[in-house]
């Protein structure tokens, strides 16, 4: 294990580490015998505690708004007028290979508009989020690998598009530690089920199992069901206060006579830190406690509900919050994109207008880096019937890995600001091309790290999220 | 450079420099070749050499020394320092190497070479980091790709720790740092380690009484052998194995199919089996690789070791899963991480690309086959191997049946395909299209009702479909509506009302046909005459089609669409039948090939359904074909369990090199062959008509394979002592330190080899070792010198990993069902199970978050170690989950258990029974406070009952925190 590894997994500084000989992991402990006063032994054996950066952060955490099945750029973000002139014939340049076969010109079913002073043109669809485009750097220019669901999560969730890695909210996990200690670190929510691939998108990979991110299933209301044990069914907090008190007298007794022995102490921290767990994360989970105003202005629907949760968790600390549309790929509008679209950039659109607001009116924004897209967007032409595929309605649009786009807004974004352009339809990402490698780079850089001194070393080798790719995109950043 | 470093080496060097003239020259010669030049290869030349000159300066030849760079010479000047010793004594600004500090040794080597004028002999080779360079310099100097030497054992002073070879080593290293070993542990203290250690369950009140009351001076020994003997051994010992085996029930991913591995189980059950009979290391190995090239026993049974290639995560690109069994093998097997190769030569280690290909050609000649071979008793697999064959005859024989019956109701319904249509509106006489789900008797010529329903619902689909690309179905309804007997006219007056509403208003024109039209037609504003014609706009395009056709009768208009529909299947035919072909039809016609593509077309009749459709004799025929399967199936002899087997495929692959590791790239055609780094000589291709899995297991296995052993041994200390000697249990590359005990090492690899590699003998030898028995206490004194115990001066304290925690919960409990192997159950999601943890389903694609936080090892690839952390999430599974709160109560409904009422007697059984030990008056104490802080219900209806019931739950609560006390959780 590298030492820089060692340092991130343990919390250590160098200083504290040469001082104890810097061998690994077995020896954490030991600490007073150095003279570490008690209190911070404790911090210094999570893995989950706070860690410094490479530099100064920008952004403290992050909500990725996931759209999962892959939104339409021409539809939401990407405005592509010349699509009008080719309506229902073939556009004067060659298709480009996507999963499925395509046809003709499909110009968007929605108005676009300019918002903001800075005039950025967005359609109806997002038409609340569009008020806060000053607040936002829109990337028109991704783009990714392959034009299928599976590969294309991966890459923009792990970095790579087939092998076992780490997700980007580990890696941050793993880099910067957690604010809360009474809160999971990475937190994934999502209503009714998962999205494809399940939990691989927020997986630790080589990383340790802590950094894995948490799954909540935001459909249910009860917290009980949210989080996984954070309620005894039985037994009342009074009941659970004397029980512990008795525990923690037994490891007493039992510590004395096995002095200086951090394993010891710090699992009798992890119930301490369990009891109130229970109390912040029901609290963190529920949003009855937000005034009615605030409720309103998300909505109430599972995504505002969900994004709503996002926000709370985000306040109090949680490092990375991913926040799914839905189960499978809601996104995914094969068929009927006009009323497909339409119904779930309702869902959501007001809610991701009251999160912008809601940060900024708290003095968050700056610190908080949101973050919107799908895994790829869609073809600018026509999907044709395909057997087995479609409804061959030829009214929706195929995936589109070659061009597509997101937009970040918060912590250390420029607002107003679009980056990079798609060709005259909107089929392939042209100027400024950002890979989503780049996009992780990016992320990273305004967390706090240089994207290729982030690493981990593991079955011989140092890894890293962007693997031996990505740039960072300056020209988005304040 | 301090003062200290100085002065040892000025006598070191004066030394050195003393023998005569031509020897010293040779020294010179041997001293560079085996210090300087390796550090000058692996750490200096790549920035420093021929390729790149890094400040310009150039460390591959004695003239880029001597004349330095950008910031002058290296070698000392006039009194000063040499700039080299500086720079990698890490002294000043610029520290070489820049990616970490060498070792003492190494800078004490450089030391002694400048200060003898860093001699450079004239016959020295050219110096380079050519993999061809490492490859021979690693070989020569790197320790773990040394033979394995028993070492000599020192003579040491304490007689407890001198029997025991490996005890002499340790305590010799010891005392060399001025330590002594901790005592002895107390009888608790060790028979409790070693239920943990041997079987991952707590030993009982009476186990650690008859061990105390042992009076038989080899009563430890007989310990050892007695839980050696258990089946819980190969399931605890197993489970191990199978961390390394990346072992898991699924595949990963699956977007459609099932991504279960139903018979995974088999390779588990094989790996407990193999430990339970302690059968040889090398044999093991060589069965997980290729069983099926083996001799096998009377059972076949060994097959299921080839799930060790298996069971490893399935991706989406072949190559990937080949990645992956490379790597299960190398890094499982070997500690060589030969998968960095797989793009480029190995950064470090002496692996070419060319090798990494050369094994992926192993992997790439060998397949699964379709139906996974069952084992068992002989003549009960040669029975379920008749009986399946059998089977399958059978079944392709029906299905050969059902699809031709399928092709041929096709066919008639695309030549009749007018009866069809006209028959959805007017069906024939009897026919009856609302019951089609049960048989009807039919002839050779009837329509089939089921497929007049079937065009029914879809044409009434068009129908109320406003979809523009169905419109070309739309004007069928409503013309087969019209009055029969003036249908001609009828039509026409339809037609011309439709043509009229895709006029625009100034383009009027008279009707199409107007000798016989009524004169009001073309007034399209007036009300209909005799008919309710319909006036919805109709595509231009069907209602010019539908004129040119000329309709005298119903039957027309169904002919008219069933040639539309014929025409555009054939042009879609014509052109291939493919997404291509689709373009050659015109819209709205597109369409119409749905209705033969799409699987839910009316055209496309479920095989399984046939039945409905066909004739009374072809029905009898089919009920005869399925009576004689299912006559067949009834005989079906036992399920038999079935191996995850692979075996060569009949051709042989032929590897290339893939540039950058993408198969677009295709580079230089390689042999099938072992690693080069690990032979003398260029290694030998393996035979044309063979993988080479038989071949490659043999050379893992081979004596002259220094790796195996230590990686082996090095992992089973590492689970005797909850800490390796090697820290990187499946890394001995070349950026793994020797370690500080390479001699335990190899004492207990040469150990291993020389026992016929029995895994039981090594646990012996260290069980039976002083160092295995000490107590776990800290010790001050030692803790300045040694605070990770890399010098083992006392046992490590050890957490349970997830699998005891559970099993010996459930054991102490009473709830522990032992039932060994079988398929894997879904204990840690829906229903609780009281088997033990290792037969739980792993799911590697969802796996439990209560694993995860639990640290189990990632089944996502071959683990060395699992994490050790500490989270509040497992604390609040404890508290909170289900699990711990039934089995507290569980424990108290035991049959020993002494009443409630008998609280002092309760108290001191609850401490036997969890912690092997007295409850101390303190301790008594504590729980009388905690049992009498119970609020109990004053008034209401059965106030006993529920008075009784507070009682219990405050007991239950009791035994639960006894249960999650850190006392029950750790091993001393």
């Amino acid at each position: 294990m590298a030492l820089e590894d060692f340092q991130r997994l343990s919390g250590m500084t160098r200083r504290q580490m040469l001082t104890r000989g810097g061998m690994g992991l077995g020896m954490l402990g030991l600490a007073s015998v150095f003279g570490v006063p008690a209190s911070a032994q404790q911090e210094i054996v999570s893995p989950m505690a706070p860690k410094p950066s490479h530099f100064p952060v920008k952004a403290k955490r992050v909500i990725h708004l996931f759209m999962n099945g892959g939104p339409s750029q021409v539809d939401t973000f990407d405005p592509k007028p010349a699509l009008e002139r080719y309506v229902g014939k073939k556009l004067p340049m060659q298709n480009l290979q996507t999963e499925r076969p395509t046809g003709a010109a499909f110009p968007s079913p929605f108005k676009f508009q300019k918002y903001g002073e800075s005039g950025i043109e967005v359609s109806e669809l997002f038409q609340h989020t569009a008020k806060h485009v000053d607040k936002m750097a829109v990337i028109r220019s991704m783009h990714a690998d392959v034009p299928n669901h599976e590969p294309s999560l991966l890459l923009m969730n792990c970095g790579d598009s087939r092998l076992v890695r780490p997700s980007m909210g580990s890696w941050l996990n793993y880099g910067l530690g957690t604010e809360n200690q009474n809160l999971p670190g990475f937190v994934a929510l999502c209503p009714d089920g998962f999205p494809i691939l399940e939990t691989q998108n927020w997986q630790s990979g080589f990383l340790p199992g802590v950094y894995q991110g948490t799954y909540v299933n935001t459909r249910h209301t009860q917290i009980e069901k949210l989080i996984e044990n954070v309620r005894n069914p039985k037994l009342s907090l009074k009941q659970q206060r004397d029980q512990l008190d008795l525990l923690a007298a037994l490891n007493q007794r039992h510590s004395e006579s096995r002095p200086n022995d951090d394993a010891l102490e710090s699992r009798i921290q992890s119930f301490e830190l369990a009891y109130r767990m229970q109390t912040e994360a029901s609290e963190a989970f529920d949003i009855e406690l937000e005034p009615e105003h605030v409720r309103q202005r998300y909505g109430d629907s599972v995504q505002g509900r969900q994004i709503l949760i996002a926000r709370r968790l985000a306040e109090r600390g949680v490092r990375f919050i991913q926040v799914w549309h839905g189960a499978g790929q809601p996104w995914d509008h094969h068929d009927d994109i006009e009323i497909g679209h339409r119904n779930l950039a309702n869902e959501c659109d007001r809610a991701i207008a009251a999160l912008l607001e809601d940060l900024e009116e708290r003095g968050m924004l700056d610190e908080t880096l949101v973050v919107w897209g799908g895994e790829f967007g869609r073809t600018p032409v026509v999907e044709m019937p395909k057997e087995g595929s479609n409804a061959g309605k030829i009214n929706g649009r195929d995936h589109n890995h070659w061009g597509f786009s997101m937009w970040m807004a918060g912590g250390g974004v420029k607002g107003g600001t679009v980056y990079g352009a798609t060709d005259e339809f909107g089929f392939r990402a042209q100027e400024n091309p950002v890979h989503v490698h780049d996009l992780h780079a990016t992320i990273l850089h305004l967390m706090g790290f240089d994207h290729t001194r982030l690493t981990y070393r593991y079955a011989g080798r140092d890894f890293r999220l962007t693997d031996v790719h990505g740039n960072v995109i300056h020209d988005i950043i304040a | 450079m301090t003062n200290w470093n100085w002065n040892s080496l000025l006598l070191f060097a004066s030394i050195f420099v003393c023998p005569a003239w031509a020897s010293a020259q040779q020294e010179n010669a041997d001293f560079f070749e085996t210090k300087i030049r390796p550090v000058l290869v692996q750490k200096c030349v790549s920035c420093h050499g021929p390729d790149q000159q890094e400040a310009g300066l150039r460390l591959d030849s004695a003239e880029g020394l001597k004349t330095g760079g950008d910031q002058g010479t290296l070698l000392p000047q006039d009194q000063q320092a040499s700039l080299l010793l500086d720079v990698l004594g890490y002294e000043g600004d610029i520290q070489m190497p820049p990616d970490g500090k060498l070792t003492e040794e190494q800078i004490v080597d450089f030391q002694h070479w400048v200060n003898a004028g860093a001699p450079w002999p004239e016959a020295a080779a050219p110096l380079s980091n050519s993999i061809e360079d490492r490859r021979i310099q690693d070989r020569a100097q790197h320790w773990a790709f040394q033979p394995i030497v028993k070492p000599s054992i020192p003579e040491v002073s304490n007689p407890l720790w001198q029997s025991n070879p490996i005890d002499a080593l340790l305590a010799d290293r010891l005392a060399s740092h001025d330590l002594l070993p901790s005592p002895k542990a107390t009888d608790r203290t060790l028979v409790r380690r070693l239920y943990f250690d041997l079987l991952g369950l707590p030993a009982t009140p009476q186990q650690i009484a008859d061990y105390a009351f042992n009076s038989s001076p080899n009563r430890w020994e007989q310990l050892i052998e007695q839980l050696l003997a258990k089946p819980q051994y190969g399931e605890r010992w197993g489970r191990y194995w199978l961390d390394v085996a990346r072992y898991a029930d699924t595949q990963g991913y699956a977007f459609a199919q099932d991504r279960r591995y139903p018979h995974a189980y088999t390779y588990r059950d094989y790996v407990i089996q193999a430990f339970n009979q302690d059968l040889p290391f090398d044999q093991f190995v060589m069965e997980q690789l290729a069983a099926d090239q083996m001799d096998l026993g009377e059972d076949n049974s060994e097959l299921a070791a080839l799930g060790f290639i298996t069971v490893g995560r399935r991706f989406i690109n072949g190559h990937d899963t080949i990645d992956d069994r490379i790597d299960v093998v190398t890094r499982g097997l070997m500690g060589l991480t030969v998968q960095c190769a797989r793009c480029h030569d190995h950064k470090y280690d002496a692996i070419p690309i060319e090798d990494y290909y050369s094994l992926y050609g192993v992997f790439a000649s060998t397949e699964e086959p379709g139906i996974k071979p069952v084992f068992g008793p002989k003549a009960q697999v040669e029975q379920r191997q008749a009986f399946e064959t059998k089977q399958r005859e059978l079944q392709a024989q029906l299905d050969q049946f059902r699809n031709q019956k399928v092709e041929e109701q096709k066919q008639t319904t695309r030549q009749r395909l007018e009866d069809y249509l006209y028959a959805i509106v007017a069906p024939p006489e009897g026919m009856n299209v609302e019951q089609v789900d049960s048989r009807v008797s039919l002839d050779d010529q009837a329509l089939r009702p089921r497929m007049v329903r079937r065009w029914r619902d879809r044409f009434h689909h068009y129908q109320h479909d406003r979809n523009e690309t169905t419109a070309v179905f739309r004007p069928f309804s409503h013309l087969m509506a019209l009055p029969k007997e003036s249908f001609p006219e009828a039509v026409a007056q339809q037609l011309a009302i439709w043509r009229q509403l895709n006029t625009p208003a100034s383009e009027t024109t008279p009707p199409a046909s107007p000798s016989e039209t009524p004169a009001d037609v073309t007034d399209v504003s007036a009300p209909p005459t005799a008919f309710p014609y319909n006036r919805d706009p109709m595509l231009p395009m069907i209602v010019d089609k539908l004129e040119q056709a000329n309709l005298q009768t119903p039957q027309d208009v169904a002919r008219f669409y069933a040639d539309l529909i014929r025409q555009v299947w054939t042009t879609f035919e014509e052109h291939g039948s493919n997404d291509d072909a689709v373009l050659k039809v015109e819209e709205p016609l597109r369409l119409i090939i749905d209705l033969k593509r799409a699987p839910d077309s009316p055209w496309n009749i479920p095989a399984g359904e046939i039945g409905l459709y066909l004739s009374d004799s072809d029905f009898q025929q089919l009920q005869e074909r399925e009576q004689v399967l299912n006559t067949h199936n009834a005989t079906a002899p036992p399920e038999l369990p079935r191996a995850m087997a692979v075996n060569d495929r009949q051709h042989m692959h032929q590897p290339h090199v893939f540039l950058r590791g993408s198969e677009a790239n295709l580079g230089p055609q390689v042999p099938r062959h072992y690693l080069t780094l690990l032979t003398a000589e260029a290694p030998q291709p393996y035979p044309d008509n063979a993988s080479g899995r038989l071949q490659l297991a043999q050379q893992i296995v081979s004596p002259d394979n220094p790796l195996t052993a230590r990686v082996i041994a090095n992992r089973v200390w590492m689970y005797h002592f909850g800490a390796p000697l090697v820290d990187t249990p499946s890394d001995f590359g070349v950026r793994c330190e020797e370690p500080i005990q390479r001699d335990v090492l190899d004492y207990l690899a040469a150990y291993l080899q020389e026992n016929q590699w029995s895994i039981k003998s090594l646990h012996r030898l260290i069980l039976t070792s002083q160092a295995y028995q000490q107590q776990s206490a800290n010790r001050a004194d030692a803790v300045q010198e040694d605070p990770e115990n890399r010098l083992i001066w006392r046992m490590n304290r050890r957490r349970m990993d997830w699998e005891s925690l559970r099993d010996g919960l459930y054991a102490v409990a009473g709830q522990l069902d032992l039932t060994v192997g079988g398929p894997a159950i879904d204990m840690f999601r829906s229903q609780p199970s009281q088997r033990r943890s290792i037969y739980g389903t792993i799911d590697r694609q969802d796996l439990p978050n209560l694993l995860r936080s639990f640290d189990f090892a990632s089944p996502d690839s071959s683990s060395a170690k699992r994490p050790q952390t500490t989270v509040p999430q497992q604390a609040l599974f404890l508290m909170n989950g289900e699990m711990l709160g039934q089995l507290s109560q569980q424990l108290l409904h035991r049959d020993d258990v002494p009443p409630a009422q008998e609280v002092e007697h309760r108290l001191a059984w609850l401490f036997r029974r969890i912690y092997l030990r007295d409850i101390t008056d303190n301790e008594a104490e504590m729980c009388r406070a905690f049992l009498q802080q119970v609020e109990l219900p004053n008034e209401g209806e059965n106030l006993e009952q529920r008075r009784n019931d507070a009682h219990d739950q405050r007991w239950a609560m009791l035994v639960q925190a006894l249960l999650m006390s850190n006392e029950f959780c750790f091993v001393d």
